[in-house]
């Protein structure tokens, strides 16, 4: 009978949670013996749909650099969340963040005489991924004090001018980011060896979409388990403590200047890594980029996904990412031609409502509904689906 | 001297314009809400003005009428059938949910208006007159005087009417105000239908300033935030001030930006930046601003 008692033990603390500063129940340890077989089998489950999606998918461009971009975002996404949802600390500006990385592998990474103005220094990716990481960390530690003078909404505003600050830096910074025009940003290069442009693995060839798949993918993973030990640890219950209450978590000895930067800097140092794989996966950007429409969808991921969630996160990562692909999909660019939303035109250079202004609204209108409705994401749902499954058929699960 | 008051003109009639968009943030800022939608209730405004006003040839004032009616029409809307549903979630949430909206509208806007550069032409053409070597242009005169007007009504308004003083009780406690019997509802309403209409004038204003129109110009709703932060979150006098104060550092940036370049490498295009290089200062040193309210922190 001591399953019931924890089910509705859970379903009360699942009353109502809400976003930023009350305790997500995903993290409370649950006193239940987990059988580590079980856990192993999802574990593994992903692993081998991780493995072999691009596989399966090699022919499949599009879908197969959607999976790209999602799990690049997923790792971003991952990084706003220590700072959003496991922190309670509001930001609209990591796309700042994320250019910060970028422009960090553009020096590092790229060529050395390239015979313009451009800094390069022509290094390995191995060097320029974690060093993105580190550079963007250490403007986090700078841009840390933010967040210990300000709250929720001054916070936010002060974000807001951090990346029109960003936006300015990039565009005048002419030997770093290449001005208005934009620069080219490095593949993935080890010694004399692209492996962007493709290459074997024993048996199995790779094309460039794959390769960064697979580098991409192996980030992620070690960003998972990272985030995930780091949030067991002291430092992680801090987190979660300033989060739920700021001044109890002082009383309770915590350090709040500490956990606050230290949170800011883990954030935007695992953003800044994206940054850097994101600018590499694209090739060449302009720093426009970096605005606040980018900023304000790693927001949305992690709310569409799920606040304080390692998988709400890639979750959300991946729905966004993949939204403009379904949309293309079911508005005629399937196999028969079908178009499921008539009020939709798929073609290019039209006026009316294009596809990728229908992918602004239903974007927007998920934002709103799981802010009105699921303040936990898709991870909320899931939850709230497994406590029902539970409930009908007590000791089974 | 002939450039600063040529400059000091242009920022004051700028400044105007961003002191209604402030005043817009902070009315609604007294219902207790950060509206980050108010760039695409001017987008909404500007773009429904051009199009009565240019393409179907009506008459100006009544198109910004029409245009006033619709917005606050969808702003009154979503107050009472969205915001009313976040109760007391956090400030975050709120925004999040205002943002959204933004984007949604920005999208329907671009739909049914398209994405080019609009040539505006402005009702007054390039009319304005000469005193001296000072020029003045009819749009900025009228964006200044237009907007000394509305400031006066609203603050009578505010000082001495009933749903003014409703409106202030309200700001000032939630609870209190609905227990004296006050209809939080529709003060709620009337708050957000003054708010957006005020955003939507800005808009029409800002509109004829480069005499373009295009969805980006909804961004510039965001450059009143400094103007906000600056007077004092909740600050009406506050809005006005900052609001003048920011117009005038983008437009004298803008104007001496280059001879400032040559001891100081603040690079080019400074004057978008400005605003908010501001922002930060004002937070780090004094985040309530210049006339806000220091906030007690209740544990």
């Amino acid at each position: 009978m001591s399953l019931n008692m924890d089910d509705t033990l859970e379903s009360t603390s699942a009353v109502k949670p809400d976003l930023v500063t009350s305790p997500t129940k995903g993290n409370v340890a649950t006193p239940v013996k987990v059988n580590p077989w079980k856990r192993w089998r999802w574990r593994i489950m992903w692993m081998a749909i991780l493995i072999l999606f691009p596989l399966v998918m090699g022919g499949n461009k599009e879908w197969l650099s959607v999976a790209v971009f999602g799990l690049i975002a997923s790792i971003g996404a991952i990084g706003l969340n220590v700072l959003t949802g496991y922190t309670g600390q509001a930001s609209l500006g990591h796309g700042f963040f994320l250019g910060v990385g970028a422009y960090t592998a553009a020096v590092l990474g790229g060529p050395v005489n390239s015979g313009t103005e451009l800094w390069g220094l022509g290094w390995s990716f191995l060097l320029w991924v974690p060093l993105a990481g580190l550079v963007a960390g250490v403007i986090g530690f700078a841009v840390g004090p933010l967040a210990l003078r300000l709250h929720g909404l001054y916070l936010a505003l002060a974000t807001v001018g951090l990346v029109f600050i960003g936006l300015h830096l990039f565009s005048n910074l002419k030997s770093v980011t290449g001005g208005e025009p934009g620069r080219q940003f490095p593949g993935l290069v080890i010694g004399n060896a692209d492996l962007a442009t493709g290459g074997s693995i024993g048996p199995i060839t790779l094309n460039r979409d794959q390769v960064y798949y697979f580098v991409v993918a192996l980030v992620l993973v070690g960003v998972i388990v990272f985030v995930n030990n780091v949030m067991k640890r002291r430092i992680g219950r801090a987190f979660r403590a300033v989060r739920d209450r700021e001044i109890a978590a002082e009383l309770l000895g915590i350090n709040l200047a500490k956990t606050k930067v230290t949170a800011f800097v883990f954030s935007s140092a695992l953003t800044g890594m994206a940054g850097a794989l994101y600018g590499s996966y694209l090739r060449y950007t302009e720093p426009n980029l970096w605005n606040m429409t980018l900023s304000i969808q790693y927001t949305a991921m992690i709310i569409i996904g799920g606040m304080a969630s390692v998988s709400g996160a890639i979750l959300g990562a991946m729905i966004l990412t993949a939204l403009p692909q379904i949309i293309d999909l079911t508005t005629g660019s399937n196999p028969w031609q079908v178009n499921l939303f008539p009020f939709v035109t798929n073609e290019v250079g039209t006026h009316g409502l294009t596809t990728s202004l229908f992918n602004q609204m239903l974007y927007a209108m998920f934002l709103a509904f799981f802010l009105l409705f699921e303040p936990q994401g898709c991870m909320g749902l899931y939850r709230r689906l497994v406590n029902k499954v539970k409930n009908r058929s007590p000791g089974k699960g | 001297m002939t450039t600063l008051l040529q400059l000091l003109i242009g920022g004051l009639a700028l400044g105007a314009i961003y002191s209604l968009i402030a005043l817009g943030f902070t009315i609604i800022f007294q219902a207790g809400i950060m509206n980050f939608a108010q760039g695409s209730f001017m987008l909404v405004g500007a773009y429904m003005v051009s199009y009565l006003a240019l393409t179907l040839g009506w008459n100006f004032f009544i198109a910004l009428l029409m245009a006033i009616v619709a917005t606050v029409v969808i702003g009154v809307a979503f107050d009472r059938y969205i915001l009313t549903r976040m109760g007391s979630r956090p400030v975050f949430t709120v925004i999040m949910v205002t943002i959204s909206l933004e984007i949604f509208l920005k999208a329907v806007v671009q739909a049914m208006a398209g994405t080019d550069i609009r040539n505006n032409g402005d009702p007054w053409g390039k009319s304005g007159f000469t005193l001296g070597e000072l020029r003045f242009n009819t749009n900025d005169l009228l964006a200044i005087t237009i907007s000394l007007v509305l400031l006066a009504i609203f603050f009578a308004f505010f000082k001495f009417s009933k749903q003014g003083i409703a409106m202030r009780a309200v700001a000032l406690d939630y609870e209190a105000a609905a227990a004296v019997g006050i209809n939080i509802p529709k003060v709620n309403a009337i708050t957000w239908g003054i708010s957006v209409g005020v955003t939507t004038i800005a808009g029409v204003f800002l509109a004829g300033f480069p005499r373009t129109l295009d969805p980006a110009m909804g961004d510039s709703a965001l450059k009143a935030l400094p103007a906000v932060v600056l007077g004092g979150l909740g600050s009406t006098t506050g809005a006005v001030i900052g609001g003048i104060v920011i117009g005038l550092a983008e437009v004298l940036v803008a104007g001496y930006g280059e001879q400032v370049n040559k001891v100081i490498p603040i690079g080019s295009g400074a004057q978008q930046v400005a605003p908010y290089v501001v922002l930060l200062i004002v937070l780090l040193v004094r985040p309530h601003g210049l006339f806000g309210k220091k906030g007690v922190e209740r544990v």
